[in-house]
């Protein structure tokens, strides 16, 4: 009877201590510290995401690229480590609000504790003020000054509570719901979001959104085709680039336009929570017809000028250089022997250049733009845990002052006022609002501190 | 127009200049101590009043709120230094802490100075930064990592006058060491390597250094110097109103990455550094929201953060992290 009458009491027990213990302030810090390091080693070493193994290999030679990537630093974001932590920090979280938050919260709300000298006594700062003068005059003179230094007071007999910036109590609440959300948002695009790049030369049509992704996924996929108008480059008169265009046309199966739309960096399109942002330009090839014979020349950029070669003689090159797609491009020849290439000609779209013997036309530039598609179901979530982030973050410079104070009549001209606090947090500003209580009792009665 | 901002920001860092040395004499010569911090105050508002012009000589110029490159931010970071430090004189009256806000507002003056000359000049904006969400976003984390910088140079001081010497001057060893770092790293013949291994090296010994200092220092009871504890107030207020700025900074700027590149966060490293910050700050937060924390202790956190910040802001530029962010280097 004993033992299934104390089993169920034991767990109970047992669970809470576990709780508590997860609960722990010292454990958050140590967590949050831990999460900052990595965070910090993450920021420092670039990333299997953005850089390649070969760039790590220089960086770090290859006993300390080896060294990095058994400790899980070559990608931080997604180790093991830095996903326990987050996770530990996620319980931690969850515990924190749950048994230190809210029982306290209710409590401050409620104002339902009240405390007798003897209590405030033992608070971590207390202070006793004795003053020459009878407990209603004292009262009196208390509550005017608080009132006037905008707290709000309640009081039970000869027991007080003072208190202003009552805000102050939701900043660790509305940060940890942020939080929490913010977990629920990302959890959602993860489960039913998807995302990609598109690459569109003018005129190019794709399937869309192409069947490429082996992530499950929860939802349907839409079964659209995305097709480029057209794309051009914006240039500044000192030749950088101010801004890339894209005209997009999105077609249903039956080919329908469902949307049409001409995108630039900051400024998607948007159909059905499907957006489509511009993330990439440039020149991928020039065209030449060489003796008749149509060429497409690979080019890259370099320095801000797009660069194509090709071989004409086994010692001699031909280089093609332009800088934007519609301007003339300059053909160079250079030989192998030679270090500078020799400009011969500068060709608008369609001119033709007579080589000796060989005839070169420039029919143009092929660009290419960059699309990038994004569906994310989760965004609403995740904008909403931004505003819980930032109201709880604004309510952290609100400070959430209390005090708690006692008269009790030593004589019949004279009483005690026994005023304490238990903030660590903003225990400057409490102090002063209690030397400043003293100061005006000073003023109107007279005071001895003990 | 140029011409005028220069000249308005050049007299910005002189008074500046100024006002740091009277600030200096007013200490040495106690007789006319009020007078002179009175004249230092004035100075030092004299030159707000002129990096403020300068910014908005600049906006005009550039038809474009001045937020592009690090001359720029240096700019409106100097401006947010001097507006904390006299809104704090405001409510606290801080005259003895005049000599700190000179101080370093002269250093950022000379940092912005010594940039290249094509950072002085207005460039045109490269296309990601076409956006009013580069108004948004910068200012209030330029001003936050004003305020954070603040905070953290009064929690040196409070260290010093609560008398954890030791621990005030570790920290600033750690703090010189980090400046001297970002020093070198905009130095071309100085490899970057070294630079990495001083930043890194020297940051990791101050810290045991400060570590050893603050056990050593746990019995200390300060003596009753008249400003201790508000020194401690006040990096903690600086504390709770920057970290709401940081906040706002970092949430529109994962909005407009999301308007701009289709994702909210990438890991980028200016990304990972500005969480860095604000988990630093959220460990001070939750340091302090405990009865029993220490002031010393605090104060050294405040200081941990100020590295950490300054890391985010400048040291992302001259020790060679690269990513999404790297308009802000030196090129």
């Amino acid at each position: 009877m004993g033992l299934h009458g104390s089993q169920p009491n034991t767990l109970a027990n047992l669970g809470w201590d576990i709780m508590s213990a997860l609960a722990s302030l010292k454990l958050t810090c140590v967590l949050l510290v831990a999460l900052a390091l990595l965070t910090l080693a993450g920021a420092w070493i670039p990333q299997a995401s953005e850089t390649d193994q070969t760039t790590l290999l220089l960086k770090f030679g290859t006993e300390g690229y080896a060294l990095l990537s058994m400790l899980g630093l070559t990608d931080v974001f997604h180790s093991a480590v830095f996903l326990t932590i987050t996770a530990a920090l996620l319980v931690n979280l969850i515990a924190c609000t749950s048994v230190r938050m809210v029982p306290r919260l209710t409590a401050r709300i409620n104002q339902c504790d009240f405390l007798d000298e003897l209590a405030i006594k033992q608070l971590p700062v207390s202070q006793v003020i004795k003053v020459l003068s009878s407990t209603a005059e004292l009262q009196s003179h208390m509550l005017s000054t608080m009132t006037q230094r905008g707290f709000k007071c309640k009081n039970s007999g000869n027991s007080f509570i003072f208190e202003k910036g009552r805000l102050g109590l939701l900043a660790a609440p509305m940060t940890h719901i942020g939080l929490l959300v913010l977990l629920l948002g990302v959890c959602t695009t993860a489960l039913g979001g998807y995302r990609g790049n598109v690459f569109l030369t003018p005129g190019q049509s794709i399937a869309f959104p192409p069947d490429n992704s082996t992530k499950p996924r929860v939802g349907k996929m839409p079964a659209w085709s995305l097709h480029l108008d057209s794309t051009y480059k914006e240039t500044y008169t000192s030749g950088e680039p101010k801004q890339w265009y894209s005209t997009l046309t999105l077609l249903d199966k039956s080919t329908k336009k469902l949307a049409h739309d001409t995108i630039w960096v900051n400024h998607p399109m948007n159909f059905h929570g499907v957006e489509f942002y511009q993330s990439d330009w440039s020149v991928r090839s020039v065209r030449l017809t060489l003796a008749g014979e149509s060429q497409n020349i690979p080019v890259k950029d370099m320095g801000g000028e797009s660069m194509g070669v090709l071989p004409l003689l086994p010692d001699v090159l031909l280089i093609v250089a332009l800088h934007n797609p519609q301007d003339p491009a300059r053909l160079y020849l250079k030989q192998q022997d030679s270090t500078m290439p020799r400009k011969f000609a500068t060709l608008a779209s369609g001119q033709t250049f007579q080589l000796g013997k060989l005839k070169i036309t420039y029919e143009g530039a092929t660009v290419v733009t960059g699309i990038q598609y994004k569906y994310d179901p989760g965004l609403p979530i995740i904008y909403t845990s931004f505003l819980f982030l930032m109201l709880g973050a604004m309510f952290v410079a609100t400070p959430h002052l209390m005090l708690y104070a006692n008269i009790t009549a030593s004589t019949a001209n004279s009483s005690s006022l026994t005023l304490g606090h238990l903030s660590g947090k903003f225990r400057g500003l409490l102090n002063k609002e209690i030397n400043r209580l003293e100061t005006e009792l000073t003023r109107s009665t007279e005071v001895t501190r003990c | 127009m140029l011409t005028a901002e220069l000249t308005i920001s050049n007299a910005a860092g002189i008074s500046s200049i100024i006002a740091l040395w009277m600030f200096v004499i007013s200490s040495v010569f106690s007789r006319a101590r009020i007078v002179i911090s009175r004249l230092a105050l004035a100075t030092l508002t004299l030159s707000f009043l002129c990096v403020s012009a300068a910014i908005i000589v600049r906006a005009v110029d550039a038809a474009r709120f001045p937020i592009a490159n690090l001359y720029e931010s240096l700019l409106l970071f100097a401006w947010g230094i001097l507006a904390s430090y006299l809104v704090l004189n405001y409510v606290y009256k801080l005259p003895e802490l005049g000599w700190l806000a000179a101080l370093t507002v002269s250093s950022v003056f000379l940092c912005a100075s010594w940039l290249p000359a094509s950072q002085h000049e207005i460039s045109p904006l490269m296309p990601a930064l076409v956006s009013n969400w580069r108004t948004i976003h910068v200012p209030p984390l330029i001003v936050s990592y004003a305020l954070l910088l603040i905070a953290g140079l009064v929690a040196i001081v409070h260290l010093w006058t609560s008398q954890h010497r030791k621990t005030a001057l570790s920290c600033i060893l750690v703090v010189a060491i980090s400046l001297l770092s970002f020093g070198l790293g905009t130095l071309k013949n100085v490899p970057l390597s070294w630079v990495q291994v001083l930043f890194w090296g020297g940051t990791a010994v101050s810290l045991a250094l400060i570590g050893i200092a603050v056990h050593a220092e746990t019995s200390i009871v300060a003596p009753a110097h008249p400003a201790s504890e508000l020194y401690d107030q006040i990096s903690q207020r600086c504390i709770t109103v920057a970290f709401p700025l940081l906040t706002f900074g970092i949430i529109t700027g994962a909005l407009w990455a999301n308007h701009a590149w289709g994702a909210y966060w990438s890991w980028d490293p200016k990304e990972s550094m500005s969480l860095v910050t604000w988990l630093s700050y959220a460990t001070y937060l939750h340091l302090r929201a405990q009865k029993d924390y220490r002031d010393d202790v605090m104060s050294v956190v405040a200081v941990i953060g100020l590295i950490v910040t300054l890391l985010t802001y400048l040291g992302f530029n001259f020790l060679g992290f690269g990513g999404l962010h790297s308009y802000g280097q030196i090129t």
